[in-house]
């Protein structure tokens, strides 16, 4: 590298911290004040139980938009069919767990059909579009569309959750009046424990190397002999995975029925749009407030808590039309 | 870019092609003032939903496929125009005059509000940024339960009595169809229109070139959401009933399917796109369990095998059968007009 | 040559995804074909699916004895059409398809699956057609049914949206009788009456909540309870109903949450009912794919036992008990004018033959269109003028004892209906799975119960402003 490409390098790097640092600084800004009002408003134990109802919702969604985001971020596939592949990633772990009697083989199942899933949607459709922004988002839609009906026919209409196994059942109790749930703590353990995986391979491991430079530069990644469409296809793969092992996740609070996909899709997209698309850590960042905002809304002004989902995200765009974390393109 | 280019190259086969579409134009016109008096009320009600969705589908169609901007939120507009006419006709004694003024004014203050919000955004984030708006009006519905009935609805809109009849509000629905339709083709060729496209060829290039690209977004949201507007008042009349279903994504993204299934930047093609949608949506749904899996595959098969969309898929067989006469264009003018234009840019 | 292979795999998959909805919606026999081919629809072509699928499987062992009177006052031969406008996918497919089961099994245990003929003589034939959950497609088929099938009465369907669609459309038509069987906007038999517009084995939203707050404070001995309901119509209504008759009991009602429609998460609002130190139970209302994560969010946030719920109508129905986890449903005290384990012949014979034919136990959507049925064929009997809609509602309105599924039913001069409302338990039957059990029922309840009339008609109609005198803020 000649001299003045590293000082290019810094010069990059150092406007991406200090962008980074105004990020930080606007929304410590915004957050204090909003915090200190908060905590007028309720009790110092319901507030702390409320941070971690956000953090473990957050945990869910973090463990959607990083699907999305990856495949966003490596193969400009806004895979709209996202809601779709939780929702039946949720309707298949929940057959698995009720025919072994095992959670964790339903955890595993509905990944992995889901991922099966994912191959074919890959290799077989969307690879004949390669590219084409309006066709995939098509494309896309309708898998959902099909998707969602084939769910109706096997599943049926009523709604659906996955049977816990005991030890995730019930509220976990610390002295006489702070209970929490074992299986949200259990969720939020999971995403934490997805995330650092999925940032040590992103940074440490080679694969992440190729990924990240696939992201950058898709034509000099194919040059050097790597074989790009295999890279395209292992990603679309795992983010299929995640989304499906997501829903088996999610269908332990939540409920999984028709329609359920668009209701999640938004969610994934409000999440990945303000933290911005194709980041890892916009995915995480994006969870966590989403979470955040989600929970205390509800708790503190119940007719806005629509909004407060959707206005943050508008504001963000406008004055950020990247996302907090995204890169200008 | 070949667009262009091979029109220039295609004239030759002009006469005969332009005589043809003048033909079927005309046949359509005859059929769609004939054919009323043969359908049964049903028929012609789903017809009318088919020509109100045609109309909305091409005011999307102006953003999606000639400035390739997709809004999945354009509902939005559609339904303040409806909640504009049914506030005042459910909730208040205002008139048939007051009732389309309210809901004229409430499409284009959506309208102003979401170019407002929108304009600085392109490509994938323009897309999510009008679902977050599609979103918004939709949270509005379900919770200004004064205003808008919630998840209730507005019921007791009335159609004037003059067109009250699913017979008569057809012929309405046609006239303004048509001639929003003619507006619409105007648009499309004024320089507002060629600017609009230039923004699908590149954003850049055009803001090179001297244009204020973010103005031009908004001239586009005005210009659009006065059609979907239009959609909006003819649909409150032709359901005489409003929901906040009327604005969930889904509602959104029906016109956005309908362009892309007839031909995306064409006009004609999300006209033809609509009433396929429509007949999937609202007759097959009566007959068959499994029509959204219809629907689902419909979209796929044409994506993958008519990446242009019905009118693309008619336009590559109508080249091929005349260069096939020998009376056509060059093999290399119908190869480009096979091109899709969806690729550029 | 590669291309051809894609191609073929295309069109291998997507055949199997057909073929698999295709496959195994027949062997649940929950699917079978929306156009139940009526009896003169011959001239309107390609409408017509393949033929049904008999469904022989247990349904028609009942022979001839159906659930209504058995003195047929009128002469018979009369030619009854009935649509019924299900949502059949979308958000509440749930609650449609047991709508659409307990329809069909009625067709087919008393009928040859299209039509039956009633012990008086007269014919009715059924329409389904789907709604998809929206109100606009739910005008579609009002239309198509009207036009193309030429039906006499419209079931319009299950949510309250689609409800007043069609409602609307046909409210001002002579000649079609609407029924509704489970949507049940207070006002629609109150304050502002639908001429045409009757709710035979239904019920009005605050009607059962009125009966559950007397309870909640006489038997019970509740003093101070809060309530979480969904933050629209229904909700504001069902749990208006209950606050306004347990404050006139004698109660508090000491907090009131609202939870938006369509909510996912739910450890917000249980973290709030903790905080909620003063109230001793708490009514809970969720509808749809809320439900479920209400419920668990109850039970996993430890309050099931520091303060029991008591549930709403659709809290612990059916049709989300169903999927809901033992441990935590067991035991939880709710009501309805609908239960599965009540020992009325009626209701056993119903939930046993819907059992058969579905593998489901009845939810109170299936036992209501089921009902509704059972309402028409006794008012066909008992008429003894030529049908119209307006001869058939007098029939009703008159005096009609029907013995439905719920139980002996009578309707008032509004539409409304006087019945019983039971107050139930969750209780594990013989073989594991849950149902509602009555634990005490108040019988002859019509939707004014202990208020009277005039003086409740005065009072406006619950919303999250007013739910009731007795309630503060």
């Amino acid at each position: 590298m000649t001299e003045a490409a590293v000082e290019a390098e810094h010069v990059v790097v150092d406007s991406v911290v200090r962008d980074r640092i105004r990020v930080l600084i606007i929304t410590l800004a915004i957050a204090i004040p909003l915090i200190a009002w908060t905590l007028t408003q309720m009790s110092t134990l319901a507030f702390f139980t409320q941070i971690l109802n956000g953090l473990s919702f957050g945990a869910l969604l973090f463990f959607l938009a990083s699907g999305f985001t990856m495949i966003f971020g490596l193969m400009r596939i806004a895979n709209l069919a996202h809601g779709g592949f939780y929702l039946m990633g949720g309707y298949v772990g929940i057959t698995t767990t009720l025919v072994t009697g095992q959670f964790w083989l339903g955890l595993l199942a509905g990944g992995l059909v889901i991922s099966c899933l994912g191959l074919f949607v890959e290799r077989i459709l969307l690879r004949r579009i390669r590219g084409m922004e309006k066709p995939e988002v098509l494309l896309t839609i309708g898998l959902t569309f099909v998707i969602g009906d084939f769910s109706l026919a096997v599943w049926g209409g009523d709604p659906r959750q996955i049977e816990k196994p005991e030890y995730l059942k019930g509220a976990f109790q610390i002295g006489d009046s702070f209970f929490y749930p074992k299986y949200r703590l259990f969720v939020l353990a999971l995403a934490i424990l997805l995330g650092s995986f999925l940032f040590y391979i992103d940074r440490k491991t080679k694969i992440g190397a190729i990924v990240r430079a696939g992201v950058d530069d898709r034509e000099t990644v194919a040059a050097m002999g790597i074989n790009i469409k295999a890279v395209f296809t292992g990603a679309f793969i795992f983010g299929a995975f995640i989304a499906g092992m997501s829903g088996v996740i999610g269908a332990g609070f939540l409920s999984l029925l028709p329609g359920e996909d668009f209701v999640i899709l938004l969610f994934a997209l409000v999440v990945v749009i303000i933290g911005g698309l194709g980041s890892l850590e916009g995915a995480a960042l994006g969870a966590v407030v989403v979470g955040l905002i989600d929970a205390f809304a509800k708790a503190l002004v119940p007719e806005l808590s629509f909004f407060t989902l959707f206005a943050p995200m508008a504001i963000i765009l406008m004055v950020r039309p990247n996302g907090l974390l995204g890169r200008a393109s | 870019m070949s667009m262009i280019e091979s029109a220039g190259q295609a004239r030759k086969a002009l006469p005969i092609t332009a005589r043809v579409q003048l033909a079927m134009l005309a046949i359509a016109l005859v059929v769609a003032f004939i054919f009323p008096f043969l359908a049964s009320t049903f028929i012609l009600r789903l017809v009318t939903l088919a020509l109100v969705s045609a109309l909305f589908a091409m005011s999307v169609d102006l953003m999606a496929g000639y400035a390739g901007l997709v809004s999945l939120g354009h509902a939005g507009v559609l339904g303040s125009a409806m909640y504009g006419v049914g506030y005042v006709a459910s909730k208040t004694d205002g008139g048939f005059a007051l009732q389309l003024l309210v809901g004229f004014a409430a499409g284009i203050a959506a309208s102003v509000i979401f170019g407002l919000m929108a304009m600085r955004s392109s490509g994938v984030y323009f897309i999510l940024i009008t679902i977050a708006q599609g979103m918004i009006v939709w949270g509005l519905a379900t919770l200004l339960v004064k205003i808008t009935g919630a998840e209730n609805g507005l019921p007791g809109i009335r159609r004037p009595v003059v067109v009250e009849t699913e017979f008569r509000y057809y012929f309405v629905a046609l006239i303004v169809v048509l001639v929003s339709s003619v507006g619409l083709f105007i648009v499309v060729r004024s320089p507002v229109g060629f600017a609009l496209k230039g923004l699908r060829e590149s954003e850049t290039r055009m803001r090179m070139l001297g244009h204020n690209t973010t103005w031009l977004k908004f001239q586009m949201f005005m210009l659009s959401g006065f059609f979907a507007t239009i959609a909006g008042i003819l649909l409150v009349y032709l359901n005489e009933f409003v929901n906040p279903t009327d604005v969930i994504i889904a509602s959104s993204a029906l016109p956005v399917l309908m362009s892309i299934l007839g031909g995306i930047g064409t006009l004609i093609g999300p006209f033809i796109g609509a009433f396929v949608v429509v007949f999937l949506r609202n007759y097959v749904s009566l007959e068959i369990d499994r029509w959204q899996s219809i629907m689902g595959l419909t979209f796929i098969f044409v994506v993958l095998f008519a990446r242009d969309g019905l009118i693309g898929a008619v336009k590559k067989h109508w080249y091929k059968y005349l260069d096939s006469k020998g009376s056509g264009p060059a093999a290399l003018a119908a190869t480009e007009m096979a091109a899709p234009p969806l690729q550029s840019g | 040559m590669t291309k051809t292979l894609r191609v073929a795999a295309i069109l291998l998959a997507v055949l199997s995804m057909i073929a698999a909805s295709c496959s195994s919606s027949d062997d649940a026999s929950d699917t079978t074909t929306d156009t139940a081919a009526t009896t003169d629809e011959g001239t309107d072509e390609g409408t017509d699916e393949e033929p049904e699928e008999t469904m022989e499987e247990g349904t028609d062992e009942e022979p001839e004895e159906t659930g209504s009177e058995p003195a047929p006052a009128g002469d018979g031969g009369l030619d009854i059409k009935v649509g019924a406008i299900l949502p059949l996918t979308g958000g509440i497919a749930g609650p449609g398809a047991d709508a659409r089961d307990s329809l069909e099994l009625f067709f087919n245990t008393f009928g040859d699956g299209e039509s039956i003929t009633t012990p008086g003589g007269n014919t009715i034939s059924l329409v389904i057609e789907d709604n998809a959950s929206d109100p606009a497609i739910a005008l579609t088929a009002a239309t198509k049914l009207l036009e193309v099938d030429d039906v006499d009465i419209v079931l319009p369907g299950i949510l309250a949206s689609t409800g007043t669609a069609v409602g609307d459309a046909l409210g001002d038509r002579d000649d079609v009788l609407l029924l509704s069987p489970s949507s049940c906007n207070d006002d629609f038999t109150q304050r502002a009456p639908l001429d045409g517009y009757a709710r035979p084995a239904g019920w009005a939203c605050s009607q059962t909540t009125h009966a559950f707050g007397q309870w909640a404070f006489e038997e019970a001995g509740y003093t101070a309870v809060a309530t979480a309901c969904t933050d629209y119509s229904f909700g504001w209504e069902h749990c208006g109903g209950f606050a306004d008759a347990f404050t006139n009991a004698g109660g508090t009602i000491v907090d009131q949450i609202w939870h938006p429609l369509g909510n996912a998460d739910f450890a917000t609002y249980s973290t709030q009912m903790n905080d909620l130190s003063d109230a001793e139970a708490v009514m809970v209302l969720a509808v749809g794919g809320s439900v479920n994560p209400m419920v668990t969010s109850y039970a996993d946030f430890g309050l099931k036992d520091s303060k029991p719920m008591l549930a709403g109508v659709t809290t612990m129905d059916q049709s989300a008990l169903r999927a809901m986890d033992k441990s935590v449903a067991l035991g939880t005290i709710g009501h309805s004018h609908w239960a599965e384990g009540h020992d009325d012949p009626n209701t056993i014979e119903f939930v046993t033959a819907y059992e058969d034919a579905t593998d489901k136990i009845a939810s109170y959507y299936a036992a209501g269109y089921y009902g509704a049925m059972q309402w028409i064929v006794a008012a066909a009997d008992a008429m003894d003028s030529e049908f119209t809609p307006a001869a058939m509602l007098t029939t009703m309105k008159d005096g009609l004892e029907v013995d439905t599924a719920f139980g002996t039913q009578t309707m008032n001069e509004d539409g409304s209906m006087t019945m019983t409302v039971f107050i139930t338990e969750v209780q594990e039957r013989e073989d594991g799975k849950l149902w509602n059990v009555p634990i005490f029922q108040y019988d002859d309840v019509d939707q004014y119960f202990q208020f009277d009339k005039d003086e409740y008609l005065a009072q406006p109609t619950y919303t999250k402003d007013f739910q009731g005198a007795g309630v503060s803020g």
